[in-house]
């Protein structure tokens, strides 16, 4: 039994949300308001529904183990790293926790602006649950691996967003305790500050440390976790080794060609425009969802706009099966603008000669408000296209594996004299004419 | 560069912590455990303050002494009020500097929770750590204040006695007061947002039902063992007793001592009660 790090047996949480007190919160005033009228007499709850935010999770993680906990939004991955990390308590059932547990749910926690680089690695490894001996040991690396050396002692409101992320990152990265939590800290930064993320976390599964690991990319959780928990509405849906798991999870997206997002209930954001449904049609116009690599996809919706029709802006984004993102198609780009006259929209969005290799790829649908700072709603892997091998371009099989893009670029022969030189080496005249070899030109037709 | 994880899992001896709905609220003991983060929060404050404001420590200077100096202004040579022998302004003074202490640390306690409410969403610590050490940060301008009223005091050929030694024991009731009611008040800020409005006219009212800035001989015989309930009726006599001289207020410090540990018992509870439910409410 020694072997096991985390044991969670029926772990549930629910959270009572009132109605008629929005802010989540009520006044001293209100309080005080309502004793006075109803002396003896608890607290009202007339108006509030429980909410479970897990039910009844139970599962135990190993010594060694990286367990990716995977769900949509709102399907209580958040909160059950918040019961672990003893940052909420749960309603009811119990955890086991042996060994000191870190929880790293936001990079950068307690930084503050008007401190200085340096007092941000002491505040902030000290929020963590470093030792201030311990932070002393390791600062230099720290500061190594942030490369802020020179900004040491400069207040952390003058950097740039890029280096403010490295130094939080560096000094959780060196966060060193048994078992360690991480929510999604990945989703910031550039590119190249992930992949440095990432290849911290493989290190830190890779020495024998625990490791729990919430995330959207499916492509991180491949990498890093050996097994994975699937999260549905607060229940585990499955658990077990990574692939199968994330299998279950791609399945349980919705894999029709039209789906009604209507009946799904509210809208994943603000509401200020809600998608209502979503489908995928061929070139015949057909509503399908296999195509041929090369093929036009046609994607349409119906969104409808709140009463006071805001400004809304589009934007469909593609992804691989395990999560990786291929597109973000953003209807500025396209010069098109939703005409707000009327209410509801149908929209289609064209792609003519899709060259993705075949496997299944989802379809998340955006709307956000002119400025870009609020997104109304959101339809998370609405729709799923299926590409097959065959069609126009070819008959040979791609697989996958091979890559991503179906390119067929232009090749060509290049007449090179050094080719000319060899073969005539003793000559004492090179070619003086600029005559080009033979070009090799089969046009494939679009390259576009 | 060294690689990450060169903890051996287990190496340090493995501690069990089991995560329940009841009870398993932060043991005191704990607090220990995190008396790093305690002092870097501490520091924090203290540095946040002093940087921000463009007259820094001068400001820890000037608040007793101006405000000492207007109410020994009209309290003293306006209303003629007695001060028991000593200067006017010494006195008041005497009475502002362990005022300042609990005051300004009920205040910066109060809502203190709020403040650091991303830290409070995003990590686990004992969540008596951060209104502690609001309240320590407080120690440094009543030490700077302290030192205005040595100075005061020599300015004034007023004699250091004997009696000086009993002031670790007054600051020690004053803190226990201010600790006490900032567990309960900070508590209170996290789940009634618009008590923050309410405190400084709560901290405003107390500071007339307490002799700073008078006498309390002022107030009849009878009714001293009453007045004396306010803790800070026994803290702030004490304060003029060791640093003025004149009669020891015993009644009224027995009653401070016996509020003031009341008050840290009740404070100390009531948040042991609720701070694991701050993170859903805040």
């Amino acid at each position: 039994m020694s072997d096991i790090v985390i044991n969670a047996e029926s772990l549930s949480k629910s959270y009572r949300i009132s109605h008629d007190a929005p802010g989540g919160y009520r006044t001293f005033r209100e309080a005080i308001v309502e004793a006075a009228k109803h002396p003896f007499r608890a607290r009202q709850r007339s108006t509030s529904e429980v909410l479970w935010a897990i039910h009844d999770v139970s599962f135990e993680v190993r010594r060694g183990e990286a367990l990716g906990i995977i769900g949509r939004n709102g399907a209580g991955k958040s909160t059950l790293l918040k019961i672990l990390s003893r940052i909420t308590k749960p309603t009811s059932g119990r955890a086991d926790v042996y060994g000191r547990l870190g929880s790293l749910l936001e990079v950068g926690t307690g930084f503050h602006p008007e401190l200085t680089g340096r007092e941000n690695v002491y505040l902030n490894g000290a929020i963590l649950g470093m030792s201030r001996r311990e932070i002393q040991r390791q600062f230099d690396e720290i500061v190594a691996f942030a490369e802020t050396e020179r900004f040491l002692d400069t207040p952390v409101k003058h950097y740039s967003t890029g280096m403010y992320m490295r130094l939080a990152f560096a000094v959780a990265a060196h966060l060193d305790t048994d078992v360690l939590v991480v929510d999604e800290v990945l989703a910031v930064g550039d590119a190249a500050f992930q992949q440095k993320c990432l290849g911290k976390m493989e290190d830190v599964a890779g020495h024998g440390r625990t490791v729990l690991f919430v995330s959207h990319n499916m492509a991180a959780i491949t990498q890093l976790c050996t097994n994975a928990l699937l999260l549905d509405g607060g229940r585990v849906a499955a658990s077990g080794p990574t692939d199968q798991v994330i299998g279950s999870y791609m399945a349980s997206q919705n894999q029709e060609a039209r789906v009604d997002l209507h009946s799904k209930g509210v809208a994943n954001g603000t509401g200020g425009a809600v998608f209502e449904w979503a489908e995928a049609r061929n070139q015949l116009g057909a509503i399908c969802q296999d195509f041929s690599v090369g093929d036009d996809i046609i994607i349409r919706f119906g969104i409808r706009l709140a009463p006071e029709r805001p400004g809304t802006k589009l934007a469909v984004s593609l992804r691989t099966s395990d999560g990786l993102p291929i597109a973000h198609m953003v209807d500025d780009d396209s010069a098109f603008v939703l005409d707000r006259s009327s209410e509801g929209s149908t929209v289609s969005v064209i792609l003519d000669d899709v060259r993705l290799y075949p496997g299944s790829y989802a379809v998340t649908l955006w709307a956000v408000n002119s400025a870009n700072t609020e997104v109304f709603d959101h339809a998370e892997a609405c729709i799923t296209i299926r590409i097959v091998d065959g069609g126009r371009l070819t008959m040979r099989h791609l697989p996958r594996h091979s890559g991503l893009l179906f390119l067929t670029p232009k090749w060509e022969r290049v007449a090179d004299d050094d080719w000319a030189a060899v073969g005539q080496a003793d000559e004492a005249q090179p070619p003086q004419s600029d005559t080009s070899g033979v070009v090799a030109t089969e046009d494939h037709g679009n390259d576009a | 560069m060294r690689m990450l994880g060169t903890g051996v899992p287990g190496e340090r001896g493995v501690r069990r912590i089991r995560i329940e709905p009841s009870g398993g609220a932060a043991e005191w003991l704990e607090l220990w455990a995190f008396r790093d983060l305690f002092a870097m929060l501490a520091l924090r404050d203290i540095k946040l303050r002093y940087r921000q404001t463009a007259l820094g420590i001068l400001w820890v200077i000037l608040q007793p002494l101006v405000s000492s100096l207007i109410f020994a202004l009209i309290f003293g040579v306006l209303a003629k009020l007695p001060s028991d022998g000593t200067p006017y302004l010494l006195f008041v003074f005497a009475g502002i500097l362990p005022w300042n202490l609990f005051s300004g640390g009920l205040q910066r306690a109060g809502n203190s929770l709020i403040a650091d409410a991303r830290l409070i969403t995003k990590i686990y610590f004992p969540r008596a750590i951060i209104p502690l050490a609001s309240t320590t940060s407080v120690l440094l301008d009543f030490a700077v204040a302290s030192v205005v009223l040595a100075a005061l005091m020599v300015f004034n050929h007023a004699p250091f006695s004997w009696q000086l030694l009993g002031l670790p024991v007054f600051i020690a009731i004053a803190l226990a007061v201010t600790v006490g009611l900032s567990f309960f008040f900070s508590a209170l800020n996290v789940y009634y947002r618009d008590f923050s409005y309410a405190l400084p006219f709560i901290i405003q009212a107390w500071m007339y039902a307490s002799p700073v800035v008078y006498s309390s001989s002022l107030i009849p015989e009878r009714w001293q063992a009453l007045y004396g309930l306010n803790p800070m009726v026994g803290v702030i006599g004490g304060f003029r007793w060791a640093l003025l001289g004149g009669p020891l207020p015993a009644l009224a410090i027995v009653e401070a001592a016996l509020i003031a540990t009341g008050m840290l018992l009740v404070g100390a509870w009531v948040f042991r009660r609720v701070e694991r439910s701050f993170a859903d409410v805040v």
